[in-house]
């Protein structure tokens, strides 16, 4: 295909989330998937993020925190209206540096996270030359996939560094999208 | 002598592929704003038999098809393989054809 003529996009994508359950940590899926534009009947997409993130604390124990992750999602329309997605994050390293009394420690742990599965549908759509309004509600569950017992040899590793939660998580979300050229 | 004979048979075949091109027509279609959307257009309308070439001009929110010789595209296909991508046929026409506007 050729497309002869492409300016920058605009997207305005608003969400509003309104979680199930007391899921953990929300590990989103590559930006393009939280927006209510669509996916043709029949076709599959493939989109792949990665996910750098560095957090520091001061204080008595300065807590480093350190993830490297690759989100994979595959979305798929039924129709022109419903599509469904698979996200399945693969942690590379999700790294703590913690000062404790007996000195300073290094704990970590990889592996794959909790896969989620959504379904979108696009309730309301209004197309203009150029641009797009829609508005598509979002549901899904995510699976405890990611390990949730890790331990290395000071223990369990804290909740926060484990690669999944141990729960099946449902979420539901609205997304709105005002796109144009 | 060889590059004139050269020049000559490409020429005819050049001529020859564009007499034997079939019909082509222009989609005005609204929704598509990225190329994200741009290939779920192409793709719906690539299934449609007959569809050698699928051109989709983001800017002016038109599609140019182009049909092998012997078939043609109506005005319902086009419509659902848009609609089935996700977005709005809202005119067809054949090119050197009088426009069919859907609004």
């Amino acid at each position: 295909m050729a497309i002869k003529y492409y300016r920058a996009q605009l997207i305005i994508a608003a969400t509003f989330a309104c979680l199930l359950s007391t899921a953990g940590s929300v590990q989103a899926a590559p930006n393009t998937f939280n927006t209510a534009l669509p996916v043709a009947q029949g076709e599959f997409i493939w989109r792949e993020q990665t996910v750098f993130r560095e957090r520091s604390s001061d204080g008595q124990r300065n807590r480093d925190v350190s993830v490297q992750a690759l989100i994979s999602v595959l979305g798929y329309g039924v129709n022109s209206r419903l599509a469904i997605f698979g996200a399945a994050p693969y942690f590379f390293n999700r790294d703590l540096d913690v000062t404790t009394p007996g000195g300073r420690i290094n704990r970590d742990t990889r592996g794959f996270g909790d896969i989620t599965a959504f379904a979108r549908y696009t309730a309301y759509k209004h197309d203009f030359t150029g641009g797009t309004f829609r508005i598509a509600p979002v549901a899904g569950v995510t699976a405890p996939t990611g390990d949730h017992h890790d331990r290395d040899r000071f223990g369990r590793l804290p909740r926060t560094l484990q690669t999944g939660d141990g729960a099946w998580d449902g979420f539901g979300a609205l997304v709105t999208t005002y796109q144009t050229l | 002598m060889f590059r004139k004979l050269s020049l000559l048979a490409a020429g005819l075949i050049l001529s020859a592929s564009a007499l034997a091109a079939g019909p082509q027509y222009t989609l005005g279609v609204k929704g598509v704003a990225c190329p994200y959307c741009a290939f779920g257009v192409e793709k719906r309308l690539n299934k449609i038999d007959g569809v050698e070439d699928v051109v989709v001009d983001i800017g002016d929110s038109v599609v140019r098809v182009s049909m092998a010789e012997g078939t043609n595209l109506t005005d319902s296909k086009a419509r659902k393989a848009v609609e089935e991508a996700g977005f709005t046929l809202h005119s067809f026409k054949q090119n050197d054809a009088e426009p069919i506007d859907g609004d």
